[in-house]
């Protein structure tokens, strides 16, 4: 083992939750260390090929060097790659689709605004929306988002525009505008991560290339923090990003702080000193890095004095439903609209957020979008009906009626996944990661039934426009389903430690200088995609952390 | 651990599901496969094949994965599968060069697990051709025939071993259906000819092809 390095603060992954630490702690005069475990690419890696980017292993390692055990509520017990976004500098910021909405003010209130809530652990942020207002705002300038806020009715309050003006979106977009107020709804502009100018440096403005979510932005166009935060904290010579390295565990001194992290890399293992630890390695492996350091002191886990990292895992409530424009069902004008090649659609609801008598009374945000435009994934899917295999000429039908008789639209739904006993993250007792370390089991068990109830009402409606809007052969494919990718809740902010691991500050109740600051500090996951939730939240908390560390 | 077989109950996936798959369960290496074979371990749908982002291999490999009796299968049984259709100008997958496809991806490290499927479900498709008409897959005359045979095939999904013919039959397509809609520069979809019959447009500036300076 080499001499340990010594850092003011480390922080454990470079998305959404630890890149702006480092730019806020770099750009105030402290050194910083970034420890990312996945390499870290350049744009000239960001290929738009189907095959290399999205079905080989590009974005997280394989299964044999890094599994997770998902137990379900049926007794299954899987290994799966399933709950890694990202393992790369950027995280899952660099191949993110970017719809970047804010929470409104009662997902801040979630246990006292809603109910009843019987059979779930919910408790409200210890902090409101007020408070994290300006911090979107932060986020929006400094990583740069788009929209145009003026369309949505039911948008929490802000202060001013978006910084830029929105992606020009598809020609049809004006037709669900006209077709959505027909049905008293208020479709708006998506806000998206994604830059509409360049910025005269390393980014560039979006060129449409119609590949974002799964793939790298060739352009740094989208607002991964790899295009964004991350060089911004490296320009003060105050950041150092290590990619390819592993944190294995949290170190602790007697006196009950910490004092660094221990990692491996290709040359072997490493301590690392610092005076803070920042945790933002996603809800799943924040919490697993957690319950690996264990010590004299904190037997069962750093901070887990009673029993609560892991606890309270929300993924998001994912539902989706599409249908198909035949462009001979249209007039010959709108045709040649449906034909038009723009890539995004940027069309979002939030008329049914709120949802009185279904479930809690909460639902939350649906948008419509293009199918995903990678012909191979569009193909497979055509390859069941059912549980019969489709090929030959029926493969040929298919294929031919799918992409040239007309435009698959996508409605996706995103809402609450409330926290129960029965969904959380443990050490797996058998599997092990390529180091030796016990994977994280992730148990989905029992989930509350509102989540459905919520979803299922956003599906309808979805599916209700998708008719009015001319589709046919609608299908709904998950109502009350998982989303992966968003995680949330291991690591909950909270004033109770009995019900919380970390303070409305974002350190461990019992320890005062290791932060979690990703998805895992969210005490909810709304309504809405939470990257952006995660990115406002680790500004507030490195402003805080940024003052104790001045104080001291 | 339960013992789902492998490809069991392969889900039609939408794209927020897809999204997931990407960075995820659909990065199911090969040999994320042999390995949770070599456990007995349920695993994910194996909607992929090979070993991260390699590029296509070109040199120093090793050669022919498939020996000659097995592409004298694999080529007739890829044309069932993805037949074309000539009035639309969409090649076939021989004609798309899917075999080629097929058999530079199988090169690919930690692919022998699929491939080793695949060469048994070549051989099983030998032997119900025997049974039926005497004679070698490749070699039967009559569409129908071929037809029926493969048909056989997907609807068998009992265990020999490890190998089931349904679930064979499938990773065969998922590849394939790689090879056919892929972009060229893999090898497949020769000179972009399924993207122009199915009127799927090329993907703009970062194709492989653009950033390692080859042809579009």
């Amino acid at each position: 083992m080499s001499a340990p390095e010594r850092f003011d603060v480390v922080i454990v992954g470079s998305g959404a939750g630890g890149a702006p630490v480092a730019q806020v702690l770099a750009q105030a005069g402290v050194r910083v260390l970034v420890l990312e475990k996945g390499p870290r690419h350049g744009v000239q890696d960001f290929l738009h090929d189907e095959i290399s980017i999205c079905r080989r292993n590009f974005w997280v390692p394989p299964l044999e060097d890094d599994p997770h055990v998902v137990a379900r509520e049926d007794g299954s017990i899987t290994q799966t790659t399933a709950g890694w976004i990202a393992q790369c500098v950027g995280g899952g910021t660099v191949h993110m689709s970017g719809f970047f909405f804010r929470l409104h003010p009662n997902d801040f209130r979630l246990a006292s605004a809603y109910g009843p809530m019987d059979g779930s652990t919910a408790i409200d942020w210890p902090f409101g929306y007020e408070t994290l207002a300006p911090y979107y705002e932060r986020v929006e300038r400094e990583v740069g988002v788009s929209g145009d806020v003026s369309k949505n009715p039911f948008a929490p309050p802000r202060s001013g525009p978006f910084p830029y003006l929105p992606v020009v979106n598809h020609p049809f977009a004006s037709h669900i505008d006209k077709v959505g107020a027909e049905l008293g709804l208020h479709p708006f502009p998506t806000p998206r991560a994604i830059i509409t100018q360049g910025d005269g440096h390393d980014r560039g403005a979006c060129v449409y290339c119609s590949l974002c979510g799964s793939y790298g932005c060739e352009v740094n166009a989208k607002s991964s923090t790899l295009a964004s935060l991350i060089p911004k904290a490296e320009a003060t010579g105050n950041c150092v990003v290590k990619p390819g390295c592993m944190v294995k565990r949290v170190l602790m001194r007697t006196d009950g702080r910490a004092s660094g992290v221990e990692y491996v890399d290709d040359t072997g293992v490493h301590t690392v000193e610092a005076d803070v630890v920042v945790v933002a390695a996603t809800a799943i492996e924040s919490a697993r890095l957690l319950l690996l350091s264990t010590s004299q002191g904190h037997p069962a886990g750093l901070g887990n004095r009673h029993g609560q990292v892991g606890q309270n895992l929300c993924l998001s409530t994912l539902g989706q439903v599409t249908g198909f424009l035949q462009y001979d069902r249209f007039s010959p004008e709108m045709q040649e609209v449906l034909r038009n090649s723009a890539p995004f659609l940027g069309r979002a609801l939030q008329d049914r957020y709120e949802a009185p008598g279904v479930g809690i009374g909460k639902g939350g945000t649906f948008h419509l979008l293009w199918s995903h435009p990678n012909p191979i994934h569009a193909a497979e899917q055509l390859t069941r009906d059912g549980g019969r295999l489709v090929y030959g000429e029926e493969l040929t039908r298919r294929l031919s009626h799918r992409f040239r008789d007309g435009r698959e639209l996508e409605v996706e739904c995103f809402s609450e996944w409330l926290p129960t006993p029965d969904c959380h993250v443990t050490l797996d007792p058998d599997a092990t990661d390529r180091f030796g370390l016990p994977a994280a089991r992730i148990t989905v068990g029992r989930r509350h039934p509102s989540d459905k109830a919520g979803s299922q009402v956003l599906v309808d409606e979805g599916a209700r426009l998708l008719g009015a809007l001319g589709a046919t052969e609608i299908t709904t494919h998950s109502v009350g389903g998982e989303t992966w990718v968003l995680q949330h809740g291991t690591c909950r902010m909270g004033t109770d430690p009995r019900t919380s691991v970390t303070t409305p500050q974002g350190n461990l109740h019992d320890v005062e200088n290791v932060y979690v600051t990703c998805g895992g500090a969210l005490p909810s996951s709304g309504g809405v995609p939470s990257t952006f939730t995660i990115m406002a939240n680790a500004f507030r908390v490195a402003d805080g952390l940024l003052a104790r560390l001045k104080k001291t | 651990m339960t013992a789902t077989p492998p490809f069991a109950n392969l889900p039609a996936v939408k794209r927020r599901t897809f999204l997931a798959a990407g960075v995820g369960a659909a990065a199911l290496s090969a040999g994320t496969w042999a390995w949770l074979r070599s456990r007995g371990y349920p695993v994910d749908p194996p909607l992929s094949v090979g070993g991260g982002p390699e590029r296509p291999p070109t040199a120093g490999l090793p050669s022919a994965p498939y020996p000659a009796p097995a592409l004298a299968t694999l080529g007739p049984l890829l044309d069932v599968l993805l037949p074309g259709d000539s009035a639309l100008g969409l090649p076939s997958a021989r004609e798309a060069g899917v075999l080629e496809f097929l058999t530079s991806a199988s090169r690919a490290p930690g692919l022998t697990p699929i491939r080793n499927d695949i060469l048994k479900l070549a051989r099983f498709l030998d032997q119900q051709a025997q049974g039926l008409a005497g004679v070698r897959f490749g070699q039967l005359s009559d569409p129908a025939q071929q037809a029926r045979v493969v048909a056989e095939a997907a609807a068998d999904a009992s265990p020999r071993g490890r190998f089931i013919p349904a679930q064979a039959l499938e990773v065969t397509l998922r590849l394939a259906l790689e090879g056919y809609l892929g972009h060229p520069f893999h090898g497949g979809n020769r000179d972009g000819k399924v993207w122009q019959a199915l009127a799927i447009p090329m993907p703009m500036d970062r194709s492989p092809a653009h950033v390692h300076g080859g042809h579009e």
